[in-house]
């Protein structure tokens, strides 16, 4: 790769980085605030979940940070902009969420949110383990990994993604929010039909590892 | 064998992490104390839940004090702002048991601590605080809690 393709590639990663900084910065802004409304915490279960909720969503975002800055250079990508713009949309798109007021603090919800969005980092993690840097928020090609979670499912990366969304969700719980959560979803499987046909052109094997497995759930999908 | 000990690790963190949000964002934060004392004699602390910088601090303590003057003329009020929070302070905010009267807002809003050498004046005065505020919404009311009362 020479420099400027190098430089090229860093500040496209950028504007997506700067974003994701926001929300992070903001939630661990979020925590202090919390924290300073609470400083009583003993025993107050219901506010050490919300507590655990906000810190694993700043968790969840560290770790897509960290992937992202880390990734490698596409091999193949779309030229026309529908499919970028479906992948903007579908990953940027879920963030409203987090500019509407969180429920009140509640201990069964915060606790299963805490648990959906832990799994679904951790899930993301062991993804990035299988997919070792190839990372992308566009559609786009840059190595064929078949194994680990890829194994069964081709898009683990999604699942654990929406996991988590639904975990974030859950610290909202509003039908005003639902909305947002659809047009997510949408976008999102619009995101996985461009993907895959990207992987199909640049890897020939692709059309072989999509007969023999799910889109996101084993034996349903 | 990271499968096994990846969900182990990152439920640690978050559980670490919130355990560190919980000792150590206190200290960031700067807390509301307003003390007065009534013509009784009655010695009262207010404690209010944190602030994210001292100006905020100091304009919420000074608010409160402007209200206490407004309706005691004659009591010597004094408004601070503490950087953290120390033991006592700790203790004040959470829900165990004081060695004085006390007031607490739902929620913990609002802390008041009462002392004068007669305990039996300083629970009346706690109870008169209760019974004043029963007319504001349920989330603003206070409730007096006596001496060594689980709050």
């Amino acid at each position: 790769m020479t420099n400027a393709e190098k430089i090229y590639d860093a500040v496209m990663r950028l504007p997506y980085v700067a974003f994701l900084s926001f929300f992070l910065i903001r939630e661990l802004s979020g925590i202090r605030t919390l924290v300073a409304f609470h400083p009583y915490v003993g025993g107050d279960w219901s506010f050490v979940m919300a507590l655990a909720t906000r810190v694993s969503v700043v968790i969840f975002f560290s770790v897509m940070l960290s992937f992202f800055i880390s990734r490698f250079r596409p091999i193949s990508k779309y030229s026309n902009w529908n499919p970028k713009i479906t992948a903007l949309l579908g990953t940027l798109f879920t963030y409203l969420l987090l500019l509407t007021p969180r429920a009140p603090a509640d201990a069964f919800w915060n606790s299963l949110s805490t648990l959906l969005v832990l799994v679904g980092c951790t899930t993301a993690i062991l993804v990035m383990v299988d997919l070792g840097r190839s990372l992308s928020i566009m559609p786009e090609a840059r190595k064929l990994v078949t194994s680990g979670l890829y194994r069964r499912i081709r898009h683990p990366l999604y699942l654990a993604e929406e996991i988590a969304i639904i975990g974030f969700y859950l610290q909202f719980r509003s039908w005003q929010t639902m909305p947002i959560l659809v047009v997510h979803f949408y976008f999102q499987i619009r995101r996985m039909d461009w993907e895959e046909s990207i992987l199909a052109k640049a890897f020939p094997a692709y059309a072989e590892y999509k007969q023999r497995t799910y889109r996101l759930f084993p034996r349903l999908y | 064998m990271l499968y096994r000990v990846l969900p182990i690790l990152v439920l640690g963190l978050t559980a670490a992490l919130t355990a560190a949000a919980i000792e150590f964002l206190p200290e960031t934060l700067y807390f509301p104390v307003v003390e007065y004392s009534t013509p009784e004699n009655v010695q009262i602390a207010l404690f209010k839940n944190g602030e994210l910088d001292r100006s905020s601090c100091e304009q919420g303590a000074g608010k409160v004090a402007i209200a206490i003057r407004a309706g005691c003329p004659t009591c010597k009020v004094v408004e601070r702002c503490f950087r953290g929070l120390d033991a006592e302070r700790r203790k004040i905010l959470s829900r165990e048991p004081l060695s004085t009267p006390s007031v607490r807002m739902p929620g913990g809003k609002l802390t008041m601590t009462l002392s004068t050498r007669d305990p039996q004046l300083a629970l009346g005065v706690c109870q008169q605080i209760e019974r004043q505020s029963a007319s504001r919404r349920v989330d603003q009311r206070l409730r007096c809690f006596p001496a060594l009362a689980a709050r």
